[in-house]
């Protein structure tokens, strides 16, 4: 803190009449004091109203007070603690309550919106699978026309694709344009089921070749169908 | 001491005094002075729970008590009021031990001194207050307010400059020496 100088200031008077100032500073301002009539008569100033304001006595709380807030009577129409805490207690109780009802029916529209949509995406797709057997094709024609390989690798899961091959006896597995590859992930393989694959077998072993198959799926009244062809030599 | 009625009887001993002044120095009126302070008491009893420790009870209790009456207050215009007992009279808040004359000086002076610091701005009222009637230090009362200490020294010191400004101008207006 600056040295005090004229004019005199309010702040460091009025902290040196608190005894708030340190030492050195204390000792500044007496200094100051001893030369400047203007400072002391601010300060004298200073002493009468904080004296006049600390010779306020202190008010002793009314008696009705204590009985007031520790709950013993109601006054003049004024809540006693008990009627004002029961009060604010209750409506704190029933906006905790709207807010849980709100929540819940909240949480349970989620719920069933998730449960909704969980269901309807696991439908099975409306496309019928039918088994062509060799027979009712008059045999085992060739593949003549440009058909699309279906790999493994189109499926989530390869396996899938590579079993079902294994259980029909198939070596490849072509589909037609018509037959998307969206539609195809979504086929249920256990339920294609290419029946003539035994007799084709033995179909393509008559002929002296080594049997290699093709279940050629294409898409015929909004089914896929599988059709076994045997492979161009 | 949420659980414990005998605790909160003896909180209430403690800081009863000091928040009912507190809340009568703020306003000026009685009986508004006994509404504050019961309401006071009811936000520090729903708050301890969050009472963290962080300053000391006391601090914490002034701080809450200040902060209710100047909202309250804030809204309203203060004017001194006289206490008035169960029958309408008025009362004495000084000690009934002493004589008329003595009396009746003093609670002119208290009068004079009550009314000019009602005068004064709250925020500067507020640190006079604490300094002149609650004795606390100026560190304590930086702790209350939540502010610095250098404007604790300016809240006082302009706090008090103001004060006897009111109380020239009652006195000159009401044709006292």
């Amino acid at each position: 803190m600056n040295a005090v100088t004229s004019p005199c200031d309010l702040e460091v008077l009025s902290a040196y009449l608190d005894e708030e100032l340190g030492a050195d500073e204390t000792a500044r301002v007496e200094a100051h004091l001893d030369t400047c009539h203007a400072c002391r008569h601010r300060l004298d100033g200073l002493a009468r109203v904080t004296e006049t304001l600390r010779g306020l006595e202190r008010a002793a709380p009314p008696p009705i007070l204590e009985e007031m807030v520790l709950g013993r009577r109601e006054v003049h129409g004024a809540r006693s603690w008990s009627g004002r805490l029961a009060q604010m207690n209750e409506s704190a109780r029933r906006t905790r309550s709207t807010i849980g009802l709100v929540f819940a029916m909240v949480l349970m529209l989620v719920m069933f919106v998730y449960l909704f949509s969980l269901a309807q995406s696991r439908r099975t797709p409306t496309s019928t699978v039918i088994s062509v057997t060799s027979e009712q094709l008059g045999g085992l024609p060739s593949v003549d026309r440009p058909l699309l390989l279906v790999t493994p690798q189109e499926f989530p899961d390869p396996a899938v694709l590579r079993a079902w091959q294994e259980r029909q006896g198939v070596t490849e597995v072509r589909r037609h344009p018509a037959v998307t590859a969206a539609a195809l992930v979504t086929l249920d393989f256990d339920a294609l089921d290419c029946a003539s694959a035994p007799s084709a077998r033995q179909a393509a072993g008559q002929a002296g070749t080594s049997p290699r198959l093709i279940a050629e799926l294409s898409l015929q009244d909004g089914a896929i169908r599988c059709a076994l062809r045997r492979a161009p030599p | 001491m949420a659980g414990d009625p005998q605790a909160f009887e003896d909180f209430y001993h403690e800081y009863a005094g000091m928040i009912f002044n507190i809340a009568l120095r703020q306003s000026g009126d009685p009986e508004l002075a006994r509404d504050l302070a019961q309401e006071a008491f009811i936000r520090l009893f729903r708050n301890l729970r969050k009472f963290q420790g962080r300053s000391s009870l006391k601090t914490w209790v002034y701080r809450v008590v200040l902060n209710h009456c100047r909202s309250r207050l804030s809204r309203r215009k203060v004017a001194l009021q006289p206490l008035l007992d169960d029958q309408g009279r008025e009362r004495d808040l000084l000690d009934e031990r002493r004589d008329p004359e003595e009396r009746a000086e003093a609670a002119s002076s208290r009068d004079l001194i009550q009314r000019a610091l009602l005068d004064v701005d709250t925020t500067y009222r507020e640190a006079l207050v604490l300094r002149d009637l609650e004795e606390l230090s100026y560190q304590e009362i930086a702790d209350v307010l939540e502010v610095p200490v250098g404007t604790v020294r300016s809240r006082i010191a302009r706090g008090r400059d103001r004060l006897k400004t009111a109380v020239e101008r009652i006195q000159q207006s009401e044709g006292r020496a």
